[in-house]
């Protein structure tokens, strides 16, 4: 997981979401980028512009995803994408979805074509889009790439890769700088393809890095139950999941090690073969390590059934002390794994220790 | 007493005490991160129907899911209510197939020994 951790440590926040995409899950990525956007004072006065933009590009992966072309088996296994990047100087918005080949090349015109003109053509343009009301069968008139190009100030980054049998993947990357004065793209859009083929591979799902404060978690795990929800009621076969992740992201939030103000950690859903995998990693405090690899090792070395004693037994005493944390969040996540939980610690070049913990509950 | 309402949010459940009739009810998510600040109210309540409580306690659950942190407080929530009331009842409401709340509810019931019927809803 540390891994994973060091080719995101440079990006302040990201969300990445790969898979089945719901209008459900938009105002929480909105109020998670906006959680981190409000705290970063030169990051703040693009909060407006940031909503805007995350919502018509989630939007437009909505009308133009693979859900719908499921069935072809040439992309059954691709999955379109979206990511959220907070770097020092801009938002970054990048998405992903499979097309059909005979498509590129108009696309590639109409995106070439908004991205050559300037602010006064582009509202022009718009204007008479908008006038001319002629709206494609997807329910777009290529309104929402202009408004892209016009609120962020700099053009459209896309690239066309081909997968097989007559599909690519169009990737589009949007950049909202803090300043008008930056006038060049920081992400290499050939990354962000990288990214998605890796992430895709590893059957990720959901991938976030940056805080892990309360009002992030809380975000993320709304996000989650939204995602595991079946027309909006929980399954009960994912409540031991959702379960699971409160305690292992509120552990974080509890125990992280703060590094320039921030709890910095990552994690991670995957799905393989229908099951779900929790990845967790961050920073620890030395002085907490010692104890925690203590805990951990004692948990594991128990059966489950002592583990269920220990877990009543402390849930039983628990009222007595005042402490929040009431110690059974490890022996719940033990109990859900049937004590098949892993966990690593590794120390960084720098002197950090990374813990990392993966579960799949059962 | 007046009763307690305390709305559900996305991560706190719904309060509704009514210590007039000695009928406590929550229901919901419950995963505050800081658990102890999100249930003094609950406690303060709690601690004043202590003083005049009624003949009959019936504290209602209806939990679609919640974190450890408040299993502990769904624990001291019981115990201070349990020995108040000569007749004292827990109705613990789950979907039949929320197997993970029912089984929490049955380890209560074996850890506190407490009068704690499950209903199906």
């Amino acid at each position: 997981m540390y891994g994973l951790y060091k080719e995101f440590k440079d990006e302040k926040l990201s969300l990445v979401y790969l898979g089945v995409f719901s209008n459900d899950i938009t105002p929480t990525l909105i109020e998670l980028s906006d959680v981190y956007i409000s705290k970063i004072e030169r990051l703040s006065k693009l909060r407006r512009k940031a909503t805007y933009l995350i919502a018509e590009s989630f939007q437009n992966i909505m009308k133009h995803g693979i859900l719908e072309k499921q069935n072809i088996s040439a992309i059954r296994h691709a999955k379109d994408f979206f990511q959220i990047t907070i770097l020092d100087d801009r938002i970054v918005i990048s998405s992903a979805n499979v097309l059909e080949n005979q498509f590129i090349s108009e696309i590639d015109v109409n995106i070439d074509y908004i991205n050559s003109l300037d602010s006064d053509n582009l509202k022009a343009l718009y204007h008479q889009k908008l006038n001319d009301g002629i709206l494609s069968d997807k329910g777009g008139a290529g309104l929402g790439l202009i408004e892209m190009v016009r609120k962020s100030g700099l053009p459209l980054n896309k690239r066309f890769l081909p997968m097989s049998d007559g599909f690519s993947l169009l990737i589009l990357s949007i950049e909202i700088p803090t300043s008008e004065d930056l006038k060049e793209h920081k992400v290499d859009i050939d990354l962000i393809g990288a990214r998605y083929k890796k992430l895709v591979e590893a059957d990720i799902l959901m991938l976030y890095k940056g805080d892990f404060s309360s009002s992030s978690n809380n975000n993320i795990i709304n996000m989650l139950s939204s995602n595991l929800a079946t027309e909006g009621e929980i399954r009960s076969d994912q409540v031991k999941n959702i379960v699971a992740v409160i305690e292992v992201m509120q552990n974080v939030s509890k125990h992280g090690r703060k590094i320039n103000e921030y709890k910095d950690g990552i994690f991670a859903l995957s799905t393989i073969n229908s099951e779900l995998y929790i990845r967790c990693g961050n920073f620890i405090n030395r002085d907490e390590y010692e104890s925690l690899r203590a805990t951990l090792k004692s948990i594991k070395s128990c059966s489950i059934e002592e583990i269920k004693t220990m877990y009543r037994n402390r849930l039983s005493n628990s009222y007595l002390t005042d402490e929040d944390n009431s110690g059974l969040g490890l022996l719940e996540i033990a109990r859900f794994t049937g004590n098949s939980f892993e966990y690593s610690f590794e120390e960084t070049p720098g002197g950090e220790i990374f813990y990392t913990i993966n579960l799949k509950t059962i | 007493m007046d009763p307690l309402e305390i709305k559900a949010t996305k991560e706190t459940p719904q309060i509704n005490f009514d210590g007039a009739n000695g009928v406590f009810s929550i229901s919901g998510k419950s995963y505050p991160e800081n658990v102890s600040n999100f249930y003094k109210p609950v406690f303060d309540y709690i601690e004043l129907y202590r003083l005049s409580p009624k003949p009959r306690t019936t504290i209602e659950f209806r939990w679609l899911y919640y974190n450890t942190s408040t299993a502990k407080n769904i624990i001291k929530i019981i115990m201070l209510l349990k020995d108040l009331s000569k007749d004292f009842e827990i109705k613990w409401y789950c979907k039949m197939d929320f197997d993970l709340i029912i089984e929490k509810g049955k380890e209560i019931r074996e850890v506190l020994g407490v009068n704690l019927n499950i209903i199906y809803t």
